[in-house]
């Protein structure tokens, strides 16, 4: 029960915003598609008030107010449910299911490309991009069409909320292990259940917000929204390819730039690198220092310490040794690397591409 | 019953593409609207005898969409 608690408390600080700001633009994209409808009602009802007045007859001012919350919520209970589920599984399934860097690089790349052909449609750039809106098979749309008549679309809203599954933020991910760790599907699916109810006020609030200001800017925040898309796109982008590791990331082309600054100060008291051992105090703000130097021709050991350490930081990767490692929330965790030629520059990053640095080879 | 493809102007979403397909509930003689936001247009399979193009593509402009034969 107390476990239930804290990942509920969890989901409502860290996990809520950490979270939306891996999985936002997918609610972006389902809520899109809900004010592409408001605005097509209007228009219809625009003709009908033109049409009537036409006949000299009165008509009563119309004023249409997006229904904004049904879409969210949609959203948020299929996110919910799928979680729930997917808690479910990692309880009965143990590690099985767990996604590896690779895969989940790939995933945020192709989930950034999605998004930036969505804001391109959106802006009308080109006839192309409306290949990037789903488009639900005919029978189902036919189905959803003859049972809710004169009902919001909710298609859209639902399978993304489903489909923010393949992309957990770090935070999420922390969560999954702990839901392996229950070695019970009951467990893992109310652990799950508990943490994303908890995630769901903060996403709530915020879309809601957004999305009721918009409502009155119509074409204008259509156009906020796909600037806003465009943005995280790119985001999500940059970390697929952070977290693969590639110098064309700007994490890590900005990274390569700074390296000849000085080091920032460790926030754990920690013991000193040496060049051969070396100390990464892993916190819930990232990595410090977030420049290593080490010897080059020698076998180093790596020691991640970490002190009550909630964040994404905790799936600690580096891409180019293919070592991924989930670290205690406290404690040291003891990586060895192999001697590397002078001049190396290692990246490593967190699981999501968010919190990075580099070790370099020099002594 | 004849089938005809029809160029739409105005979608700007899916749910053009499903608010058009809804004429087939609404017009007698229609017996499949196939649109495709994707692709612009729409396939309409109807019964000459019982509804006419005329009233399709007044049926599809109601909607706010203009149509035009392909």
């Amino acid at each position: 029960m107390n476990q239930l608690f804290v990942a509920f408390i969890t989901g409502l600080t860290t996990g809520g915003l950490s979270c939306l700001a891996v999985q936002g633009g997918l609610l972006a994209s389902s809520l899109e598609q809900q004010l592409e409808q408001q605005l097509d009602l209007q228009i219809e009802e625009e003709i009908a008030r033109r049409r009537q007045n036409r006949y000299g007859k009165k008509q009563k001012q119309i004023l249409t107010h997006p229904r904004l919350a049904l879409p969210i919520l949609l959203f948020l209970t299929a996110k919910l449910a799928a979680y729930t589920l997917l808690g479910f599984m990692l309880g009965a399934l143990g590690s099985v299911l767990q996604l590896n860097a690779v895969t989940r690089a790939i995933l945020l790349i192709g989930v950034g490309i999605f998004m930036l052909g969505n804001a391109l449609r959106m802006l009308n750039v080109h006839p192309i991009f409306r290949y990037f809106a789903i488009e639900p098979p005919k029978f189902i749309t036919r189905y959803i069409r003859r049972k809710a008549k004169n009902s919001e679309s909710f298609f859209a809203p639902l399978l993304l909320g489903a489909l923010t599954v393949f992309i957990p933020c770090g935070v999420t991910q922390a969560m999954m292990a702990v839901a392996v760790g229950t070695g019970s599907a009951i467990q893992g699916a109310a652990l799950m259940f508990a943490f994303i109810l908890g995630t769901s006020p903060v996403f709530f609030a915020v879309a809601y917000l957004a999305m009721k200001l918009g409502a009155r800017l119509e074409k204008w925040f259509m156009r906020f929204v796909a600037v806003l898309l465009l943005g995280l796109g790119l985001v999500s982008v940059n970390s697929g390819l952070t977290l693969m590791g590639s110098p064309l990331s700007v994490t890590n082309m900005f990274q390569t730039v700074k390296i000849a600054q000085t080091e920032l100060a460790s926030v754990l008291p920690m013991p000193q690198s040496d060049g051969v051992t070396l100390y990464l105090s892993a916190g819930n703000s990232g990595y410090t220092p977030r420049l290593l130097h080490a010897r080059a021709d020698t076998s180093i050991t790596l020691n991640l310490v970490t002190d009550q350490t909630y964040s994404c930081a905790r799936a600690f990767v580096i891409p180019a040794l293919g070592v991924e490692k989930l670290l205690p929330s406290t404690g040291t965790e003891t990586i060895p690397i192999p001697a590397q030629a002078a001049g190396t520059v290692m990246h490593f990053t967190c699981s999501m591409g968010m919190y990075t640095g580099d070790i370099v080879f020099d002594q | 019953m004849v089938k005809k493809t029809y160029h739409v102007e105005g979608m700007h979403c899916t749910n053009c593409a499903m608010n058009i397909e809804g004429i087939e509930d609404d017009l007698p003689g229609i017996k499949q609207v196939s649109a495709s936001y994707q692709k612009g247009r729409m396939v309409v399979e109807f019964d000459e005898a019982k509804v006419s193009e005329e009233q399709i593509l007044a049926e599809v402009g109601k909607r706010g969409y203009q149509a035009f034969p392909a």
